[in-house]
């Protein structure tokens, strides 16, 4: 993985620097709230319902066992014991300090990592695929763009104070693991005429309180040019987009207004000025950073092991978490594995401190010192050997986090909510406590099979409900919580955003309209259908009247 | 209202008026008519410090446009945002409150590393397109042997400031003559050219300076040290506290030199100095031109591959006016109590504190901060 160097060292150690002289700025009164707050929130740095939330970056979802530790130490001394993983691969705590802030930052510097431009009407931390340099469909990894793009966007002196936040997606393989398609700029490796790799270039998708899918700015973008062609989106945005209106502002809402075809020409002539030279990496420096992202040294192993095979005809607990959080690897004899972080009955995307430390132990014994997280909130082990699969279970099932439920109903997408979140109008998290119960048991989860359910307690759709099969949105209607049910949501390569399904059910009556919903498609399934085949082949028409044909 | 000269931090006295005001909604064609109008300042209304929209009009204007006059930023800002303004293009910002002059110079350099290339960068780049810029001046500077055209190819490729810190050497005159001969600065060149006032210099520098602005018509900064950090060193090491120890010399001179030095380059593009390859052991190997990753500039020694008898050949041919001490035997001049004259046949650098080794006699200006002694001063703040 990238590898601080002196240079990159002295410059967060200076980010840290400056943040201290802020925040002692705001301290004398020198800085108002109004001046403090973007500075702040370019430093991740929130304020919530009940205390500041600290937003990590962890760029493109790769952490370090040394990292995760360190993670790991900052909840237990500045937090309460635990974090939690955000759907951009971030790490979220809770209840930090102020004050704690720029020590909070020194620890994480030491670590090589940083809180920059987490928040902020500038760009995010960049996100990619969690299987980068695993996945056997991979054309390209990913990570080296993402790196490059990364130091690109940090502290951009021409783009930290665009017209609302700006998030950028990357994806090498052929399965779109990282929703490119709901990002300000979504980017898929894909391989051009002449053979060589570049980019297919989306932009304006996004959810919100707006949804869209985005759309294709340019098919083919050699790769050498990402960072001009990507200035020259930014800077079209930049100029042209919405300051009027909060909820106007983000880059979809302009590409609409324009079109894609006038959007295009805006950019394109942009990009046609540029002297893409002084702003694309040379050559060298992309072989630089290329080099630190080699895969491990993985000797390869028998594609089968019997021991392994054994417990699966053995073991039934381990046969369902096997099926569905051992993911095919690259090399044979290996696979990556899924650590869910959606025990029923527990936040979803909460891990403790403990919890840090434990995978950071098993990422050094099984996994070749390599974490990933994930937007859906789970972490990742890449590069696991087979043989290891059992004991790696076994540590697991006893700390209670070998949770069978990668990718199932059970493995929802889940805001904070107004238990923690100022923006919220509505719970999330103890709803989704309660629909993990309900549907608790394994063997109904494998009779549904994969299912995304994702819920968000308010518009600005944290937590993606625009892009579940099932989406769940809290909404507050005079003061009562209602929670609106949209189907037909994809966050993948056949992307779409769900249509609501009708009037909004009480908060008591939502694990039963799930129950309803998912039974109606088992019911209207063919053989081997998923849900969004049933949903799309049957339409709204079953389902409607399911949940409404009684009233 | 007051206007901050966002290369120093400094404040500037008697600003003039703006030819152009630009709203953040201007388009193509009024940036050009701005820029094509006068070279008059332009300035750049920033209606809330969160429109960002001014640093895409300035980029704009420098990177398309080629508008090389003062842009200036006007409006709602807040001094974080200096360097954004000054990497975007902006040379100085309005602002209202003169108190907050004080934070604007001090937010300009709490961060020194950057990972964009832009046209008015003054920090170490990432990615060092500035290395690369280096390395293709030193190999322009190598391809010619010609004094005056090396001096025409570092004004043409240079943008920005270049500082030439003199210590009035024989080297230093000769390059001081090349500049005014060339023309370079009628031309548009921004030539900073100045000497370190360490307190302790000889008379005859003085004489020979004021001569120097006379004949070659122009001005010669004295930059000094920091009244301060001189009187806490003379007070904890004594009047000559440098002849006890190196570690006690090298003190005076990070204080006398390297710190007022580092003061003066700031902000600049490009330091032009005296050095040769055969003055020293320690100087063997300095290219024509490098970048300083330290300092952010490139470094460009275009004497670096004189031999002696040249350089005195170049002098005596273009009659460079000199000073009288290395007629006394002097060859190397630094502070007046650390120098003394040399025999023929001497290391031309065995005049400058003698009583130390040979091959480690650097003031400092010279070597890698890495590599020079922590700060010798209760103060450890790096010179700014």
């Amino acid at each position: 993985m990238y590898r601080y160097d002196e240079f990159d060292h002295a410059f967060v150690n200076e980010r840290v620097a400056e943040f201290r002289d802020q925040v002692a700025r705001r301290l004398t009164g020198e800085l108002s709230e109004e001046e403090f707050r973007p500075l702040r929130l370019r430093n991740g740095l929130y304020l919530q319902l009940h205390a500041y939330m600290l937003r990590i970056a962890i760029p493109y979802g790769q952490l370090s066992p040394r990292q995760l530790r360190q993670l790991g130490m900052i909840g237990r001394k500045w937090d309460r014991g635990y974090g939690h993983f955000t759907t951009r691969q971030n790490l979220q705590f809770n209840w930090i300090k102020l004050v704690d802030v720029p020590d909070v930052l020194a620890a994480l510097a030491d670590v090589e990592m940083h809180c920059i431009q987490t928040s902020g009407n500038c760009v995010r931390n960049v996100t990619s695929d969690p299987y980068a340099a695993a996945a056997n469909d991979e054309l390209e990894d990913p990570r080296v763009w993402c790196e490059i793009l990364r130091q690109w966007s940090t502290l951009h002196p021409e783009f930290n104070w665009l017209p609302r936040k700006f998030k950028i997606a990357v994806s090498g393989a052929a399965e779109d693991r990282a929703a490119t398609a709901f990002h300000d700029i979504g980017l898929r490796i894909v391989r051009g005429p002449d053979g060589e790799n570049g980019f297919r270039v989306l932009v304006g998708g996004g959810m919100g309180r707006t949804p869209y899918v985005g759309q294709v700015i340019r098919e083919f973008l050699p790769k050498e040019h990402l960072l001009s062609y990507v200035d020259s989106i930014l800077r079209v945005y930049n100029l042209l987009g919405r300051r009027d209106n909060l909820y106007k502002a983000r880059i979809k809402i302009l590409v609409n207004a324009l079109g894609i075809d006038k959007f295009r020409e805006a950019v394109e002539t942009d990009w046609e000025a540029t002297n893409k030279d002084a702003v694309d990496l040379p050559e060298d420096e992309i072989r630089r950073i290329a080099s630190y992202f080699a895969p491990p040294d993985l000797p390869e192993r028998a594609p089968r092991d019997e021991a392994l095979a054994a417990r699966r005809e053995s073991d039934s607990g381990f046969a369902i978490w096997y099926r569905n959080n051992v993911l095919a690897h690259r090399v044979p004899g290996y696979a990556s594995v899924v650590i869910s972080l959606k025990e029923p009955g527990r936040t979803p995307g909460d891990a403790s401190s403990d919890t840090m430390d434990l995978v950071a132990d098993l990422a050094e014994r099984f996994g070749h010192n390599e974490i990933r997280t994930n937007y859906t909130q789970n972490l990742v082990l890449p590069h696991v050997a087979l043989a290891d699969i059992p004991a790696l279970y076994d540590v697991l099932a006893e700390a209670g986090l070998a949770v069978g439920n990668n990718e199932m109903l059970g493995d929802m997408i889940c805001c904070p909510g107004l238990d923690y979140c100022n923006l919220a109008n509505a719970r999330s998290i103890p709803i989704a406590k309660e629909i993990a119960k309900r549907f608790e048991d394994p063997e109904r989860q494998a009779e549904i099979g994969k299912l995304r359910v994702n819920m968000s307690g308010c518009i600005n759709a944290c937590g993606h409900h625009h892009s579940g099969n099932i989406g769940i949105l809290g909404v507050d209607k005079r003061g009562t919580e209602l929670y609106q049910i949209t189907l037909g949501g994809s966050p993948k390569d056949d992307a779409a955003v769900g249509t609501i399904i009708g009037p909004g059910f009480r908060a008591e009556k939502v694990p039963e309209v799930i129950d309803t919903i998912v039974d109606t498609y088992v019911e209207n399934r063919q053989e081997g259908e998923s849900f969004l085949e049933t949903w799309r082949r049957v339409g709204a028409a079953p389902f409607k009247e399911a949940l409404y044909g009684a009233r | 209202m007051v206007l901050v000269d966002l290369s120093t931090g400094e404040l500037i006295a008697e600003p003039d008026t703006p030819a152009t005001v630009l709203e953040p909604d201007s388009n193509e064609e009024a940036l050009a008519s701005a820029v094509g109008g006068n070279a008059g300042p332009i300035a750049i209304m920033f209606p809330s410090f969160a429109d960002g929209r001014g640093f895409s009009l300035a980029r704009i204007l420098r990177d398309r446009l080629g508008f090389t006059g003062e842009i200036r930023a006007v409006g709602s800002l807040i001094p974080d945002q200096s360097q954004f303004l000054l990497r975007s293009g902006f040379d100085t910002a309005e602002i209202a409150d003169p108190d907050a002059a004080e934070t604007w110079r001090r937010t300009l350099t709490l961060i020194r590393h950057s990972y964009q290339p832009s046209a008015r960068n003054p920090m170490p780049l990432r990615w060092n397109a500035s290395t690369k810029a280096a390395a293709e001046l030193d190999r322009a500077l190598n391809a010619t042997d010609d004094l005056a055209e090396r001096i025409r190819l570092i004004a043409e490729r240079i943008d920005g400031r270049i500082a030439f810190s003199t210590s009035v050497g024989l080297e230093d005159q000769v390059i001081l003559q090349a500049i005014a001969k060339s023309g370079v600065v009628k031309a548009g060149a921004d030539i900073d050219v100045f000497t370190l006032d360490t307190g302790r210099l000889f008379p005859e520098v003085l004489e020979t300076i004021e001569l120097s602005e006379l004949r070659y018509r122009t001005r010669i900064r004295l930059v000094s040290p920091e009244a301060r950090e001189v009187e806490e060193l003379v007070r904890r090491d004594g009047v000559y506290g440098f002849r006890r120890s190196i570690e006690n010399r090298k003190s005076c001179c990070e204080i006398r030199k390297v710190r007022p030095l580092n003061r003066a380059l700031q902000g600049a593009q490009a330091w032009i100095t005296g050095l040769r390859r055969d003055q020293s052991d320690a100087r063997a190997d300095v290219p024509m031109a490098e970048w300083d990753k330290e300092r952010g500039l490139i470094k460009i020694n275009p004497l670096a591959d004189w031999s002696e008898e040249r350089l005195n050949a170049y002098i005596d041919d273009n009659a460079v006016l000199v000073n009288p001490l290395h007629a006394q035997g002097f060859v190397s001049i630094g502070c007046a109590p650390c120098t003394r004259p040399i025999e023929p046949g001497e290391d031309p650098r065995a005049g400058r504190w003698w009583w130390e080794a040979e091959g480690m006699k650097e003031c400092g200006m010279h070597v890698a901060e890495s590599e020079r002694p922590a700060a010798p001063v209760a103060q450890q703040e790096k010179a700014a």
